[in-house]
């Protein structure tokens, strides 16, 4: 039994040294004096005062974010419409488009990527922030239909009844009832939507131009020449970000059970 | 004198061809409660749809209080359903979802409050305000589905197979208590449901609906002693049929012969000699002959005998015919291969059978 238990533990942890050993060693590589990533040799915060006097990256961030949060906003609200559409209607190709859905999932990016820019050179549409966007929304939305779709399947559409029986008009009905009735599917659609967006690198490669540089491009540019610890720093921050974001999202899922238990 | 409350005019609905509700009168009380009873597909849940507006009549009129409503959106009708599977707002707090209507319909918010609080004390539910329906059991949840509906004064209350997703010992529970409910606030309640033990003990009416038309209505105690169709005196309860031809009729009186071949002699109600009919008695309606019991007795050979209790059901054998009776465990009965059974004429439904003519 004890050598079982041991076993056990052993186990557990040589899966999260595979796990976290590379990004411990990022992070400590960021603090690191030499710019190679074979020795430390001593303690820095050089890396993170040239990497915030880097205006590229800086610019590229910025970027980032703008296409990130516009193309998740835009990608949730249709994607939410379309997979209601496709719950509650029956219209002739419905199940045609049902399986299309899963194309842009399945097929490699790279098509996905190539496809999009012939179709910008053939509109003659200038490669940049506008072009990115689109992109980055046409491979999202199929994301947030079939997560809100999944919600939609368990969910009793008597509400939309009830809630006219009691007095709602459609458009109550929907904002108040429909809406929140499928919130959990919406907000896991548009937490997909996001993460893909932040990190894509193949999409984005084909469909960026001059001007609109995001984040992963522009680190991807920067380690052609071998990577430099202002990219560890760059990361280093970037896993901090996540891990304050994950924190503040358990906490409240705690207290909402600690609430829900009472 | 009570007025009607709920009026259906020669009421049809066709899905794509099919017939559902083939041309339905019917009249309900305010303050009554009426049971549509049926077998599944029988249209009683669409009948009662159409009361609510979700469906569309395909011909005829609805009236609710006097005021034609055929053409009235649901949320317009002052009416308000409970539905099957209760259809809750998962996301809301048992609170904000008996409030749904009144803040829908507009209602000052201090009206609101005080309403929504007593009807959480009618359902005794206080307590549980702020919990979310999947923290609540079947019953509970049941309870939050009738308050939301009942917190809003409807005239009529639908109600459509409520109880059906409860085990056995919440929904004797739960027709007490919808009947203590609805005998407080004297609303007209049409209730649905195809478990003959339900429209039994709550309805003050029940409506036998079969096939998409009204084959009875009436009070349970006339439906189980006068059923009108050979349908009606199978679906209530027990029933022992047994076809029966017209011998000889007088002026008062009539002889039939039963098909196990037996004669009996009922009140001559315009028979003709040679017109078939449809005796039913129910088992509890067979006692035990004594051996000088001459009229309607015959003997019956016994077969399985099911203990339940207060009496014992004995399935057996007449000249081919399978039949039922009780035996109360008090009566001087030893399980015999063969017993002799009477009845008494003046109990028994006959009824023209139907069959023959068409």
């Amino acid at each position: 039994m004890q050598r079982h238990k041991h076993l056990k533990n052993i186990f557990i942890l040589i899966v999260f040294l595979f796990l976290y050993l590379p990004i411990i060693t990022l992070i400590i590589f960021s603090f690191n004096t030499s710019s190679l990533n074979i020795v430390f040799e001593g303690f820095t915060l050089d890396w993170y005062t040239k990497l915030f006097s880097n205006s590229a990256l800086l610019e590229a961030l910025l970027n980032t974010i703008i296409v990130s949060v516009v193309s998740t906003g835009v990608s949730t609200i249709i994607g939410s419409l379309a997979a209601i559409g496709l719950y509650k209607f029956n219209f002739w190709g419905k199940e045609l488009i049902n399986k299309l859905l899963y194309i842009p999932v399945v097929i490699p990016e790279i098509v996905l990527g190539i496809s999009l820019l012939s179709v910008y050179t053939l509109l003659k549409l200038d490669l940049g922030m506008g072009t990115l966007i689109i992109s980055h929304i046409a491979f999202s939305i199929p994301f947030v239909i079939i997560s809100v779709r999944t919600v939609l399947n368990s969910t009793n559409f008597q509400i939309e009844e009830a809630a006219h029986d009691l007095g709602a008009n459609e458009l109550k009905t929907f904002f108040y009832v429909i809406i929140p009735e499928i919130m959990p599917g919406i907000i896991s659609g548009a937490t997909l939507a996001f993460t893909l967006s932040l990190d894509d690198v193949i999409i984005s490669y084909f469909t960026a131009g001059p001007g609109s540089n995001t984040l992963p491009l522009q680190i991807y540019s920067m380690i052609k020449t071998g990577i430099t610890p202002d990219v560890n720093a760059l990361t280093t921050l970037m896993i901090v970000v996540i891990m304050i974001v994950l924190m503040i999202s358990s906490l409240i899922q705690i207290r909402k059970i600690k609430k829900e238990a009472m | 004198m009570k007025k009607v409350m709920v009026s259906l005019k020669n009421v049809f609905k066709d899905y794509d061809e099919k017939k559902i509700i083939k041309g339905i009168n019917l009249d309900i009380m305010e303050g009554e409660f009426l049971t549509l009873l049926g077998p599944s597909g029988c249209g009683k849940t669409t009948l009662l749809r159409t009361i609510s507006g979700l469906e569309k009549v395909s011909s005829g009129k609805i009236y609710i209080d006097g005021e034609d409503v055929t053409d009235v959106i649901p949320r317009k009708r002052a009416v308000n359903t409970i539905f099957q599977n209760f259809a809750l707002f998962s996301h809301m707090t048992v609170e904000k979802n008996i409030e749904f209507g009144l803040k829908m319909k507009k209602v000052p918010k201090e009206e609101s409050r005080k309403r929504v609080k007593e009807i959480i004390e009618l359902i005794q539910m206080e307590g549980f305000e702020d919990r979310k329906p999947s923290q609540l059991s079947g019953g509970q949840q049941q309870r939050v589905a009738l308050a939301r509906g009942l917190v809003n004064m409807p005239k009529v209350l639908l109600l459509d197979e409520p109880l059906s997703s409860l085990d056995m010992k919440l929904r004797k529970q739960m027709e007490i208590d919808l009947q203590r409910i609805q005998k407080k606030l004297g609303i007209t309640f049409i209730y649905v449901t195809h478990d003959q033990d339900e429209a039994l003990s709550m309805s003050d009416r029940v409506a036998i609906i079969n096939n998409g038309v009204i084959e009875q209505i009436d009070t349970p105690k006339n439906l189980y002693n006068y059923p009108k169709t050979k349908f009606v005196a199978d679906f209530i309860g027990e029933s022992n049929q047994f076809k029966a031809v017209v011998v000889s009729c007088e002026k008062d009186e009539a002889i039939i012969k039963l098909e196990i071949d037996l004669e009996i002699k009922i009140k001559n109600n315009n028979y003709d000699v040679g017109e078939n009919l449809v005796v039913i008695i129910r088992p509890e309606q067979f006692k035990l002959a004594k051996e000088r019991d001459v009229t309607n007795c015959f003997y019956v050979k016994t077969k399985e005998h099911i203990y339940n209790g207060a009496f014992t059901k004995v399935l057996g054998k007449v000249a081919k015919k399978e039949i039922e009776f009780i035996i109360y465990n008090d009566d001087e009965y030893t399980k015999n291969e063969e017993v002799k059974l009477k009845f008494n004429s003046d109990d028994i439904v006959i009824l023209e059978d139907n069959d023959e003519q068409k």
